[in-house]
């Protein structure tokens, strides 16, 4: 046998030698961390560091633009609490309009995927009209309805003026009074889509049987909802809340584009106002604790929200 | 005009007889060809991208093209804003440590905390020399643009702010343009038992129903106080400013300006009087480009009069548009930064675009052309003796601004008195003092 045949003979195979168990359990411990590391890095880096940073920020006396920030420690928060009036005017808006948001776009939504949820003809055609708005960007929704409202141009009051009803005309959106309540509908309009596409999805997950069975119990459609619908659609009520309270608390384009916060600061939400202190009026210590306020209020509604997902997947 | 009475106008304070001397001095270095571009600007030699920044409705394409055509190895990368993104763009930008090589600004407390901070960049002499800053831009501008006797910027625009009236309105109800404040009352007064909504005002930023507070406080304070409320050396407390407060309420009570209109977006404002529902409006010399030739409408129909204060000397709202450069740019990109505004502010090119770059231009010998009559009588005027003062948002420290603003919109929507109002804004005068002493 030449060297060459004695080279290119296998060797016998030997068996690996068996993997300790602490190794394996290390390696396993170990591994999700490996596969979570770019989506970590992303997330500290474009979500944690602001929000840490902004924290940060809450506690300086600071212009924004000027390199020395002054440190106030929790000044900032004592004067939003006991000396900004316009403040408490905006927590008490996004009050008004978490309710709002809770109570219009969800039972609305609710009603038009029941609608639409049964057979007819041109039913997706009328889906696709009603999602439409939210579809929309929400500076645009604001546009729309500014001019809706104009009080000398546009077309409500024109159309209550051509229907014999001048006496209901207003300056909608001038009034301090009621001048939330104009936004409050146009953003109702363009956030009905979501909540009707999420209960539509809810109601074709209901087996067609237990509304057969409960007609043939004699169930009304009042008590087949009451009964059968409305407790299987418990689980996507819960995700529409939770949706809808988050997104009212983070309200903010749909004020800026149609009220800018007035008149007189009196549509401001905290959200708005946290911008003009932080980018108009050079109070960036000052907006930043607000926007520690609203993470704060937003993480009410968040976290029982993403117990409820965690522990569902 | 000589100029010795030009250069005794430029001595004094800025905010008085700015515009005056402005435009005289277009004038008068226009006819003596005293306007000679000595400084060579240095021209990068390799391929350089610089970034510009500025609000989208400029017309700044027309001049990039030709500095594009002139300089092929330099770009601009431009990026446009609306008003309200482009200030806080350039906030972001400067917090963050990344500005833009260039970018338009307005003057007075909206550029000075970048020029305080050390993110616009200084013009000494030597820069204005090199790159005919000093000799392409009238002095009165330049005086104007300058912070703590300092300048951070090339001005581009002088923008005077007054009443405008709608001809074809007033000739319809014999009405002429009003030279004094109570003819300007009488004139609402008329306009309103016709039908017509007498000043068009879009509230809903606050500072378009501002342009008419000012207007009554430089009438009821005059001149001299209205600088030192500034200045914040006056009081806003003091009977003169709770006059003119005690006055914009009576418009408002009296249906001088169109219905809810503290809340309409000022976008809004300028179609009342192009259909025919509003006669005045509070405006700038762009609406002539950006809305009435743009509708197709003939500007001639819209005249700007010398908002009547009744004071001397006589003064309009007003203020100056500039280019600001970044300090921390590379060298390159800031050379050709420079040299893009040196481009645009040079009499010759600023000349050959001036019908698509806009007017008042503060360059020069540079005056509107004919078909532009918004533009050439403001220019008129203030070839003259028209003075400007710096719009309320503009004078007084940001931080204070909101005060202003809400002080007045709560008095518009009658929640405030002008008693009130005015203490209000004293209040936070006082809190600004005390904190920044």
């Amino acid at each position: 046998m030449t060297a060459l045949q004695q080279l290119a003979k296998p060797k016998p195979l030997r068996p690996r030698p068996p993997t300790p168990q602490r190794v394996r359990d290390d390696y396993l411990r170990f591994l999700p961390w490996v596969f979570l590391t770019p989506a970590l890095a992303i997330y500290s880096v474009v979500v944690v560091y602001p929000m840490v940073y902004s924290s940060y920020l809450s506690l300086f006396r600071w212009d924004g633009i000027s390199p020395t920030k002054v440190f106030v420690g929790l000044q900032n928060y004592v004067t939003l609490f006991t000396q900004n009036e316009v403040f408490w005017i905006a927590l008490r808006n996004n009050a008004v309009w978490l309710v709002a948001a809770l109570l219009l776009p969800t039972s609305i939504g609710l009603g038009l995927a029941l609608l639409l949820n049964s057979k007819f003809r041109g039913s997706h055609v009328f889906r696709s009209i009603f999602y439409f708005p939210a579809v929309l960007s929400l500076a645009v929704v604001g546009l729309i309805w500014t001019w809706i409202y104009h009080p000398d141009l546009g077309l409500l009051n024109q159309a209550l003026t051509a229907s014999g009803l001048k006496g209901f005309t207003r300056n909608w959106l001038s009034d301090p009074q009621i001048a939330l309540y104009p936004v409050i509908i146009a953003a109702t309009w363009s956030a009905v889509g979501l909540p009707m596409l999420l209960y539509l999805a809810g109601l074709q997950t209901i087996p067609e049987e237990l509304h057969e069975a409960a007609k043939i119990d004699g169930a009304g459609p009042i008590r087949r909802f009451v009964h059968v619908t409305f407790p299987l659609l418990r689980e996507t009520t819960l995700i529409v809340l939770a949706i809808t309270a988050i997104n009212a608390l983070k309200a903010y384009d749909i004020v800026y584009a149609m009220t800018n916060g007035g008149p007189a600061n009196k549509t401001q939400l905290l959200s708005t106002w946290m911008y003009f202190l932080t980018y108009n009026y050079n109070q960036v210590g000052l907006g930043t604790a607000i926007a520690v306020v609203l993470f704060s209020l937003t993480l009410i509604f968040a976290i029982p929200y993403i117990r409820f997902m965690t522990r569902k997947t | 005009m000589d100029n010795a009475i030009i250069c005794t106008i430029m001595k004094l304070p800025y905010l008085r007889f700015l515009p005056a001397a402005t435009f005289a001095s277009i004038v008068c270095f226009a006819s003596t060809g005293m306007a000679q571009n000595t400084g060579k600007p240095p021209v990068p030699s390799g391929n350089v991208t610089f970034s510009l920044w500025t609000i989208a409705g400029q017309p700044f394409q027309v001049m990039i093209d030709d500095f594009q055509k002139t300089y092929p190895n330099l770009k601009v990368k431009w990026t446009k804003y609306s008003t309200d993104e482009m200030k806080q763009a350039v906030r972001v930008a400067s917090a963050a440590g990344k500005m833009s090589d260039t970018w338009f600004n307005w003057g007075g407390s909206l550029a000075s905390p970048y020029e305080e901070g050390g993110h616009a960049l200084e013009l000494t002499p030597q820069m204005m020399a090199q790159y005919g800053v000093d000799k392409n831009i009238v002095p009165s501008a330049l005086e104007l643009a300058r912070h703590n006797g300092k300048l951070y910027g090339v001005p581009i625009w002088v923008r005077p702010m007054t009443i405008f009236y709608k001809k074809s309105i007033f000739d319809k109800y014999g009405l002429t343009a009003p030279k004094t404040f109570d003819e300007l009352e009488k004139v609402c007064e008329a306009l309103k038992s016709k039908g017509i909504i007498p000043v068009a005002c879009g509230g809903k930023f606050s500072w378009m129903t501002m342009r008419t507070t000012d207007f009554f406080v430089e009438h009821f304070a005059g001149p001299a106080m209205h600088d030192k409320l500034f200045s914040l050396e006056a009081s806003y407390n003091s009977p003169e400013v709770i006059k003119a407060f005690a006055k914009l309420k009576e418009w408002v009570t009296k249906g001088y300006f169109n219905e809810g209109f503290i809340s309409l977006d000022p976008a809004q404002a300028l179609p009342l009087l192009q259909q025919d529902k509003a006669a005045m409006i509070f405006q700038g010399p762009w609406i002539e480009d950006q809305n009435i030739i743009a509708s197709h409408e003939d500007p001639s129909n819209y005249v700007p009069i010398i908002a009547p204060a009744d004071q001397q000397p006589v003064r309009v709202s007003g203020f100056q548009e500039q280019l600001q450069f970044w300090t921390k740019a590379k060298p390159d990109e800031q050379e050709a930064a420079l040299l893009f505004a040196s481009f645009i502010t040079t009499p010759e090119v600023a000349k050959r675009h001036i019908a698509e770059f806009g007017s008042p231009s503060s360059v020069v010998g540079v005056l509107p052309t004919e078909n532009r009559p918004i533009a050439s009588q403001m220019a008129k005027w203030l070839q003259g003796e028209v003075g400007l003062y710096l719009p309320t948002d503009q004078a007084l420290p940001q931080e204070l601004v909101n005060a202003f603003f809400q002080a007045q919109d709560s008095l518009v929507l009658g929640t405030l008195t002008p008693e009130a109002a005015c203490a209000a804004i004293q209040k936070a005068v006082d809190e600004y003092k005390a904190e920044h002493k």
